[in-house]
């Protein structure tokens, strides 16, 4: 039996190698995606280790402790154990572009100790004197070496250093250290009063960590702070960003279970479609005496041996799809990004089970089936009129689970979101499994109906089309399933982010109407006072209106967080949604109130609250209730009063994240106006303007590296999808040959052979994408309605640009795939085809 | 120009035609400077034992392979040198083809099947012709039926249907009843005969068999792929023994 298992594996190469292709492309799929959510596990790990790297003790301050001062590095500077401590703080330190416009970043002192410095030099050398900077290599970009460099100190003024070199660090999930580096004397200048966060030390030889941190808790003795080993240190940062890096993680491995169902469907199509060519072959061995256990256990021997091989080649493959997919989305980020391939005996099961077992089960199911008819029969009927057509319990599971999946949707409708998630995705998996036991029933109808469609355009090829697509429907939804899953996702995730990205601008594009919005880099340093006037002065604008938020006192209700803006901006550059009252301006003495503070305290249009100093309060009168988002810049707080009652109503010096609002008038272009802007912000250094697309773009930042990572990883399985479909198409080409030999012999032209077989991939293409689509974009309905909340809307928006990119995308790829196949078929020669067994 | 003429023109014909399958050591000489001629309006028989040449002759004749040497031609087209696609046209327009087996598409019914040269014409078929040929072959009941529910014998007749239904300029037969029992054998050769007689057409038929050679008006021997005797009016005593005098 062993011979003619090996004779049956090298007596059909390409088709066997197909199969083959088809495991390896799936198993790769399988690793790659479990490897790639080890990978931001392994990156946590080892930014962590660097950040801690040297590290026996870190003293940390409890809360409500002493601030860590000079004197306590001093004192664990003496502590006898110790070889170095260093003492560690981050301050933001906005830096000056070359256009002399200010950016965000932040500065953290040099270790005098170098094994307690958890950066790499990467060019030049660390600072000398105070005078000098080192930057962070990504930073550094455009600002050369020994060139000065410009930053804001906490005052406003500004500070200029020469920058000497760059250092490399690992940045995820934003550990490590500040982008600038300075001498400790130097940031002081930046901002004079601050402590340290940390202080750590290092141990000298022979002393332990744990001796360590007793001797320096001893040497200490003090309330409030704390002393742990830098073991300890690195796993407390660890579980502080544990909970982000566990849904990174979680998030990987549903994508790698997903990646898992399409490579075992492709997989099982393939290996199907090989058994089932060798039914007859199958039914021969039987006739000349082969037992049914014999001929049964050969098949799935020869199977195992196949999938075991590919796998093996598939599970290396994955370990380059995710080095290459995290190369791109570094890239993507603009960044250099560290690659982990971390291989876990995980991936390693879990590629090897999908390989070995899917390819197993795919080819025992026809097998199985092959022995189970009379041998004799099997050798007489053709293959063909065996096509499984849908039965009856098939139409019964599609009803009950489609049934279920809409039971599940209404509860998640009604249900807590909890509960709805749990019931959203229940009802989504039912719905898939509807789709899937439904497919088989409808690809053929559907296919002729597109036959049928296209026919008067492309002829004869689209009628031809339809029938082999019709042959086997169970194949045919089968390769289109795998796209629907895929493409499910996609689609998914594509509407949900959509819906989020749309919540979050909903309070920019609903109370914002101004065009340009100026605010401070240091939120505690105001703009100058004459700022709006200058800018209402520059051609083109129309308004501008200064801004302010500040803790109010609203006397017996209590502080609040508020904000103050000139009477006249209301109506004309913000425009929040009024629930009750009229807020088309604002005058002294009145107050407009947000739902939420409404809501706390019970203020209600037409009342008085008497807010500012118990000895002077100020009467102000509710004239309206309003529902507002978070825009930074434009934050409209819990109320809101004119800019002229600040004085009076505002604690002590609590104003901060001041800024002005620009009005341009009607039918002006921001882009033109934009420079003269900028221009005219020559005198106010720290002042940065937005305009409303830029803070679009910044609310929408946060979510877009996780975007691209997502579409980088669906496109995959979108792609595996593809190399299914070709691979069914190139299987059921060499299983036609005499079929395509034949039409040609008849007078079918070689174009036209083509254009069927590119018909059949647009056929099955279409049907899988326009499933997937609706799938995916009634589950992001279920899940909007679902996960949505007072506090955090999420909209329900579609994306026609995107989703149309990707049916589109889909039906183009098509032809792609059935590129080569149909090639194939056409170069035949036809007396060789006609030849063929 | 499918009426009985007298002096039968010829309808096909090969001018020292060479075919070379294979190269190098395992080259075989199929065709070794062939020269025949067809006569329109008759059915011809082309004998051989195996491996003589005779499926490689029909399939150089109908544009289905092409030649290493010599002329092919069919009415007055010269074949040698035609384009994939000139020969494609050819072939739906001018050739009819019954081959030994898997005559048919599986997926559609037999008159589909029947029409689906037409149908990659883009011809429409003359509905007359259709019934006369249909009803001559007893293929009306079967017509909604796929391939996959008729007899072996019932195939080879919609094939026959198929390649007669577009009025081509001579059909080609590959051992059309090598597969069928002597009843239906005797059932595909007499229509064939008959729509020679009756309905003007060119038949062209490779066969083993000296009874379905007895169906011919004329008999052409193929051995080691060279023409090794003419038998007019062949009888199966008389193919018998020209076979036997080959030592097939
Ligand atoms: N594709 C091919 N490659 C190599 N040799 C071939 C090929 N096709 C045919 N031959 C050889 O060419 C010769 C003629 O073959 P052909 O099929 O024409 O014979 P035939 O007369 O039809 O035989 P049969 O009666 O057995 O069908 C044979 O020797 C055969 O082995
Ligand atoms: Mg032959």
């Amino acid at each position: 039996m062993l011979r003619t298992v090996v004779a049956g594996l090298t007596a059909r190469p390409r088709q066997l190698l197909l199969s083959a292709v088809a495991i390896a492309l799936g198993v790769a799929f399988v690793s790659g995606a479990f490897v790639l959510s080890d990978a931001v596990d392994a990156g946590l790990r080892e930014a962590v280790a660097f950040e801690t790297r040297g590290v026996d003790a870190s003293i940390g301050r409890t809360r409500g402790g002493p601030d860590l001062e000079d004197q306590v590095l001093a004192d664990v500077r003496r502590v006898p154990g110790v070889a170095a401590a260093e003492g560690r703080t981050t301050v933001s330190a906005p830096l000056r572009d070359a256009a002399g416009r200010p950016q965000d970043s932040a500065a953290t002192s040099l270790p005098a100790d170098e094994r307690l410095r958890p950066f790499d030099l990467a060019e030049g050398r660390f600072p000398d004197n105070a005078g000098e900077v080192v930057m962070e290599r990504g930073t550094a970009a455009g600002h050369p070496l020994g060139q000065p460099v410009t930053v804001f100190g906490q005052d406003g003024r500004l500070h200029s250093f020469t920058l000497v070199g760059t250092f490399d660090r690992p940045a995820e999930s934003g550990i490590g250290a500040a982008p600038l580096v300075l001498l400790p004397e130097a940031l002081h200048r930046l901002e004079p009063g601050a402590g340290f966060s940390e202080i750590v030390a290092r141990a000298v030889p022979g002393v332990g960590q744990p001796q360590l941190v007793a001797d320096i808790t001893r040497a200490l003795d003090r309330q409030g702070i704390s002393v742990v080993t830098g073991r300890e240190a690195a796993a407390q940062l660890l579980s502080q960003i544990a909970p982000d890096s566990a849904e990174a993680a979680g998030f990987f491995t549903a994508f790698a279970v997903l990646a898992m169902i399409v490579a075992a469907m492709v997989i099982a199509n393939s290996f199907t479609i090989l058994v089932t060519q060798r039914t007859r072959e199958l039914a021969l061995l039987r006739c000349v005496g082969a037992g049914r256990r014999q001929v049964f256990a050969g098949v799935l021997a020869e199977a195992s041996v196949v999938g075991a091989v590919a796998s093996v080649v598939g599970l290396f493959g994955g370990l380059g799809v995710a080095a290459a997919l995290q190369a791109v989305a570094g890239a993507l980020g603009g960044h250099e990004a560290a690659v982990h391939v971390p291989l876990t005996a995980r991936t390693v099961v879990a590629a090897l089970a999908v390989g070995v077992l899917v390819t197993a089960l795919a080819a025992a199911l026809p097998a199985w089936t092959a022995t189970r008819v009379a041998p004799i029969e099997a050798l007489r009927t053709p293959v063909e009129g065996k096509s499984a057509r849908a039965g009856r319990s098939r139409a019964v599971s599609a009803v009950v689970l489609l049934v279920v999946g809409v039971g599940a949707a209404v509860f998640a409708l009604r249900a807590d979101v909890q509960d709805g998630a749990v019931l959203s995705i229940a009802a989504m998996v039912a719905l898939l499994g509807a789709m899937l036991a439904v497919g088989p029933l409808v690809a053929g109808p559907v296919v002729r109906t597109l036959g049928t469609l296209c026919s008067p355009l492309f002829g004869l090829p689209a009628k031809l089309a339809a029938l082999n697509a019709d042959r086997n429907p169970k194949r045919t939804a089968a390769s289109a399933a795998a796209l629907t899953i895929g493409l499910a996702v996609v689609a998914l995730v594509t509407t949900v982010t959509a819906g989020v990205e749309a919540s979050r601008n909903r309070g920019l594009d609903q109370q914002v109407t101004a065009d340009f919005i100026v605010t401070s880099v240091i939120g505690t340093r105001p703009l100058p006072a004459t700022l709006a006037d200058t800018l209402a002065a520059v051609p083109g604008v129309a308004i501008a209106a200064p801004r302010q938020s500040f803790s109010a006192d609203l006397g017996a209700h209590g502080g609040y967080g508020m904000t103050a803006v000139r009477g006249d901006a209301l109506g004309s550059l913000l425009r929040p949604a009024v629930l009750s009252g009229r807020l088309d301006r604002l005058d002294a003495g009145e107050l407009a109130v947000s739902k939420q503070l409404a809501e706390e305290t019970g203020l209600a249009v037409g009342d008085t609250v008497r807010a500012g100093r118990r000895d002077s309060p100020v009467p102000l009168r509710v004239v309206a209730v309003y529902d507002g988002g978070r825009v930074p810049g434009a934050d409209l707080g819990l109320g809101l009063v004119d800019l002229g009652q600040l004085p009076a109503v505002a604690a002590e010096g609590s104003g901060y994240d001041g800024s002005v609002l620009v009005g341009l008038v009607a039918g002006t272009d921001a882009e033109e106006v934009r420079p003269v802007l900028e221009r005219a912000l020559s005198d106010a250094p720290l002042a940065r303007l937005n305009s409303v697309a830029d803070l679009r773009d910044q609310l929408a930042a946060p979510l877009r590296s996780t975007l691209d990572l997502l579409w980088a990883l669906t496109a995959l399985a979108v792609l595996i999808a593809f190399a299914g479909i070709a691979n069914t198409l190139s299987l059921s080409v060499l299983e036609r040959t005499r079929e395509s030999a034949l039409l040609r012999a008849l007078g079918l032209t070689r174009g036209g052979l083509r254009a069927a077989l590119t018909a059949e991939s647009v056929f099955v293409a279409l049907l899988g994408a326009t499933c997937g689509l609706l799938l995916g974009v009634g589950s992001a309905w279920l899940i909007s309605r679902v996960a949505s909340t007072d506090a955090e809307p999420v909209l329900f928006t579609l994306p026609w640009g995107r989703l149309g990119v990707l049916l589109g995308a889909a039906v183009l790829a098509a032809p792609l795939a059935a590129l080569v196949p149909a090639r194939r078929a056409a170069r035949v020669s036809l007396t060789a085809g006609m030849a063929e067994q | 120009m499918h009426g009985n003429t007298v002096d039968s023109p010829t309808a096909v014909g090969v001018a020292d035609v060479v075919k070379v399958h294979g190269r190098g050591d395992t080259a075989v000489r199929a065709l070794d400077q062939v020269s025949l001629d067809f006569p329109a309006h008759r059915f011809t028989a082309i004998m051989g034992p195996s491996g003589a040449g005779k499926s490689t002759l029909v399939h150089c004749l109908a544009g289905l392979d092409t030649v290493d040497a010599g002329r092919v031609r069919i009415g007055r087209t010269d074949l040698t040198g035609l384009s994939d696609a000139a020969l494609t046209r050819l072939r739906r327009d001018r050739v009819g083809f019954v081959f030994q087996s898997f005559n048919l598409l599986p997926t559609i019914t037999a008159e589909e099947n029947v029409l689906l040269g037409l149908r990659l014409a883009g011809r429409r078929p003359d509905r007359a012709w259709f019934d006369t040929v249909v009803d001559a072959l007893g293929l009306r009941p079967r017509l909604r039926h796929k391939p996959g529910e008729l007899s072996g014998g019932q195939q080879q007749r919609v094939a026959c249907a198929r390649a007669l239904v577009g009025r081509p300029d001579v059909v080609f037969a590959d051992e059309p009843t090598g597969s069928l029992d002597s009843r239906s054998g005797a059932g595909v050769l007499g229509f064939l005969r008959t729509s020679v007689r009756e309905l003007g057409q060119t038949v062209v038929m490779v066969t083993h068999d000296p009874v379905a050679a007895s169906y011919a008006d004329h008999g052409v021997l193929l051995a080691d792929g060279r023409v090794a005797a003419h038998l007019p009016r062949p009888t199966a005593d008389a193919v018998l023994t020209a076979l036997a005098g080959l030592g097939a």
